[in-house]
């Protein structure tokens, strides 16, 4: 599986597709699922650290989107609204549930490719099963690093950091201002400095 | 006159003796060993804890709603974290656990087609998910409702004075017991007195002195009785 790292602009024109799947043809909104499942559930994944809620919202998020699609005027690209769709819906739940999510994290979860990582070998030392261990054991603890951040905090961390949207586009997805989503993002660095000291070099 | 205390006073030593012998008590070795470690811990949550009220502040929060929030340092000022985040890229579920996402999601919609949701059970959903912008919106109903009352209660008040200059009415006084006066617009006027009433005087008088003092008038607008005490 490929990583979601590649711009999202390099997905082709989504706009013909919108339109086929407005005029109720099933393939078209089926391949924008297809394009948006993974960033979309990654996103969610990140900001739940649970795959049972991540799968339950992921699924929630096209269905509203299946649904309201009628409502889509396209002032914005279609995965700006798709986002801001998954993005209400997640943070809805965070709020109504205001629980910690368990932590459903298994090995197959974390991709083997991770034991090639500079950075990773660098925080870590271990190959084999013992890199495996460490790989989950790294996870975890950023899970956990996350979930003590607010909703807020979090969401722009998961959309830039891991996710490698920009500054606008989280702007957008958000509804507010870059200057806000730059505020947000140091203060949820600030606190995840701390949380994550132990794997952070002394300087940094 | 009171004498300064000496600090080696002879009249102390037995104290002074006494208290010696608690610089022999030592905390137990476990304590200091991790003493440090223990230190560092508290310190640990405690900057945690500082980085939390710093990034929730509500001063920030209303800043950052406002869109007028401070400058702060980009990326560059935090390339280790940076990097150790990206590492969470490689988590994700099996390529086989995404590949049926689309028939599952499929199978839903179909579902709740099928079956749509009611109205009330929507809803219901949408107040447990937005409880405080439905709060908001209860609460700018309410005051609507009782803002759109007291205007209506206020342009629905008959106009007293406007009705009686119209149609010049004869106004029948109720007097005293002992005495009954009946009397018109045309025998009398009214002026407002110093004290907030309304005093009468009969036509012809313009003498600065009290005559009738109306303390309650009835005005109906078929007889137009009006009855005072004076």
């Amino acid at each position: 599986m490929d990583l979601p790292t590649q711009p999202v602009s390099a997905l082709g024109d989504d706009a013909a597709l919108v339109e086929r799947a407005r005029a109720n043809d099933p393939a078209a909104f089926d391949e924008l699922v297809q394009r948006y499942k993974q960033r979309i559930y990654g996103t969610i994944y990140h900001m739940t650290s649970n795959h049972e809620d991540a799968n339950d919202l992921a699924q929630e998020t096209f269905i509203r989107a299946f649904k309201n699609l009628h409502r889509f005027k396209g002032d914005s690209s279609f995965y700006t609204w798709i986002y801001r769709i998954a993005v209400n819906t997640t943070i809805n739940f965070l709020n109504s549930h205001r629980r910690r999510s368990k932590n459903f994290l298994s090995l197959d979860d974390v991709d083997a490719r991770v034991q090639d990582d500079p950075d990773f070998i660098e925080r870590t030392s271990g190959e084999g099963p013992a890199g495996e261990v460490a790989a989950n054991e790294l996870m975890r603890q950023l899970n956990v690093a996350l979930q003590k951040l607010s909703p807020d905090h979090r969401l722009v961390v998961t959309l830039y950091d891991i996710q490698g949207l920009s500054h606008a586009e989280i702007a957008k997805i958000t509804n507010s201002s870059e200057g806000t989503v730059r505020s947000r993002l140091y203060y949820a660095r600030l606190q995840l400095q701390q949380l994550l000291k132990r794997y952070l070099p002394e300087k940094n | 006159m009171s004498q300064t205390p000496q600090p080696n006073d002879p009249q102390f030593d037995d104290l002074r003796r006494l208290l010696a012998m608690k610089r022999a008590e030592r905390p137990p070795q476990e304590t200091m060993d991790g003493f440090l470690d223990e230190f560092h811990k508290r310190l640990a949550n405690e900057q945690v804890a500082d980085a939390a009220r710093r990034a929730n502040s509500w001063w920030l929060r209303l800043r950052e709603r406002l869109g007028i929030a401070p400058a702060v340092p980009g990326d560059e000022a935090f390339p280790a974290l940076r990097r150790l985040l990206s590492l969470k890229r490689y988590e994700h579920p099996s390529p086989a656990y995404l590949d049926n996402f689309l028939m599952r999601l499929n199978r839903r919609l179909l579902a709740e087609q099928m079956h749509p949701v009611a109205f009330w059970a929507r809803l219901r959903e949408s107040l447990t998910e937005r409880p405080l912008a439905f709060a908001q919106v209860g609460v700018a109903f309410a005051l609507t409702f009782v803002l759109t009352i007291q205007f209506y209660n206020y342009w629905q008040r008959p106009d007293v004075s406007a009705t009686a200059q119209a149609s010049a009415p004869t106004i029948i006084a109720a007097a005293a017991p002992e005495r009954q006066v009946h009397v018109t617009y045309d025998d009398a006027h009214v002026v407002d007195a110093p004290d907030g009433s309304v005093v009468m005087l009969p036509a012809g008088v313009t003498h600065p002195h009290v005559h009738f003092v109306m303390d309650h008038v009835d005005f109906t607008p078929k007889v137009y009785a009006a009855s005072f005490n004076y």
